[in-house]
């Protein structure tokens, strides 16, 4: 496969490289950095925040309210610490990440848009599309978000190849979803549609699975869904991208045998996520699958001051504004409401993710 | 499906926020942490500074793996090396570049 014309560097198997050897180093840096505040500073922080409430007399049990947690939590410095880390890792990742595609932002424009008009795949967009203004939000406070930015897709790329830590350098977790995702019970799959499909690493790993299939991958962001599809043609695979939004996606009824959603359904508001849903269901055909794999989901289970905590800390400063409406929603009723019969999907190895296979009644 | 094909607003209360400039999350005023926002200027400046400190490095380890490969003693060159007027220039922009980066949070969040 080639991706040569991703990047002036080349590229990292199907990931492109940075423009200069000095933005790789900067970013493997901010990859290591971040490993060291999320993962290693993670757990001291809870229990030292946990020991904060202890010594004001305060049982840190899932009672206590969150601005109660927060007041004692943003007094304790390894806490204030721990936010300052958290969040100038992340500012960054962007601030590099950006700085090193938009090194040659007209090169890059020149080949998106030479991509557009060739195959394997169709782009399809309409230049009038009216993008929601709950969906223009920085989220994970990358530049423009997955809307406003042309360089978003690239950016949003290998900018997430640093969140991931180097464990989805080669689409590896995308790869899993693609053949943890069910199959209707009759083994037809001739449609399949990934939404929500960001730069389009499932959607071809989807068709990598389902070679016969006729592929769709859709999203709210334009930027995004170019260079998915100028990284499909490269690659080789012959998948559709559309911009449309996932509660409104403009296929017929009952066109789909699968539809697949990724990390997806934390990043919109609940009112969204019901009208997607529906959307869902009405683009399936009866006995048609819907695979979610997505942010843990707590609905009325209890979780303890510090997870709370940091749930709002994400929202807040991580530009994750309706994540807590989600996690805090009863979101397997939800899908039944929506007409799907619920079951728990194929666990993938991120420990993070629930998994849940919504199948609309045959 | 076709590209021209009509859609209709989404018409939900929530999508009326407005959105915001490009880049307004990174560089905007940011968060401040600490009690004093001069702590929160100083750790951004030392996370810079190492940022900066390990992407040397790492050219550094580059370079000298690539002359070595061609067989040339870079450390003993580097030592007696002397810079032309036009070279000190050039070094002495890239300077005050790497300085406006390192400081950049103190001019950032002034209060």
């Amino acid at each position: 496969m080639a991706t040569s014309t991703l990047s002036p560097r080349g590229s990292i198997g199907v990931l492109p490289r940075p423009s200069g050897l000095a933005d790789e180093s900067y970013t493997d840096f901010v990859e290591t950095f971040r490993d060291m505040a999320l993962i290693k500073m993670f757990p001291i922080m809870c229990d030292t925040g946990h020991a904060a409430l202890s010594q004001a007399g305060i049982e840190p049990t899932h009672e206590v309210p969150l601005d109660t947690a927060k007041a004692h939590f943003n007094s304790v410095p390894l806490i204030q610490t721990w936010q300052r880390f958290m969040r100038s890792a992340q500012e960054m990742m962007w601030r590099r990440t950006r700085a090193s595609f938009a090194h040659d932002e007209a090169a890059h424009e020149a080949r998106l848009k030479a991509f557009e008009s060739q195959g394997p795949g169709r782009l399809v967009y309409d230049p009038d599309f009216h993008v929601p203004d709950y969906a223009r939000r920085e989220i994970h406070l990358q530049p423009g978000g997955y809307t406003d930015d042309p360089l978003g897709g690239i950016v949003y790329h290998y900018g997430t190849k640093i969140f991931y830590q180097g464990m989805n350098d080669q689409d590896e977790l995308h790869a899993e979803v693609a053949d943890f995702s069910a199959v209707p019970a009759d083994g037809k799959v001739a449609n399949v549609l990934d939404i929500a499909c960001g730069v389009g690493q499932g959607t071809v790993q989807l068709k990598r699975r389902f070679p016969g299939a006729e592929v769709w991958g859709l999203d709210v962001g334009l930027p995004v869904i170019r260079y998915a599809h100028m990284r499909s043609v490269e690659l080789g695979s012959d998948v559709n991208y559309i911009q449309a939004l996932a509660e409104e996606t403009g296929f017929d009824d009952g066109q789909f045998d699968m539809v697949v959603s990724y990390i997806f359904f934390h990043e919109v508001p609940v009112e969204v996520m019901k009208a997607a849903l529906k959307e869902v269901h009405r683009v399936l055909r009866p006995g048609g699958t819907f695979s979610i794999f997505e942010f843990p989901n707590h609905g009325a289970t209890p979780l303890p001051p510090a997870i709370r905590f940091m749930i709002d800390y994400d929202s807040r400063d991580n530009c994750e504004p309706y994540s807590p409406g989600f996690v805090y929603a009863d979101f397997r009723r939800l899908i039944a409401e929506a007409g799907f019969e619920v079951a728990d999907g194929k666990q993938p190895s991120n420990a993070f993710l629930q998994s849940i296979v919504a199948t609309k009644p045959a | 499906m076709s590209s021209d094909q009509a859609r209709k607003e989404p018409g939900m209360d929530m999508m009326t926020t407005p959105s915001p400039a490009i880049g307004e999350e990174i560089n905007g005023p940011g968060r401040a942490y600490f009690d004093n926002v001069v702590t929160d200027n100083i750790v951004d400046a030392l996370i810079e500074l190492a940022a900066e400190v390990w992407t040397t490095r790492d050219r550094l380890m580059v370079l000298e793996s690539v002359l070595a490969e061609r067989g040339i003693d870079a450390a003993s060159l580097v030592e007696a090396h002397v810079p032309t007027p036009e070279q000190a220039a050039a070094r002495k922009a890239m300077r005050e570049a790497f300085v406006a980066q390192v400081f950049a949070s103190f001019s950032r969040r002034t209060q």
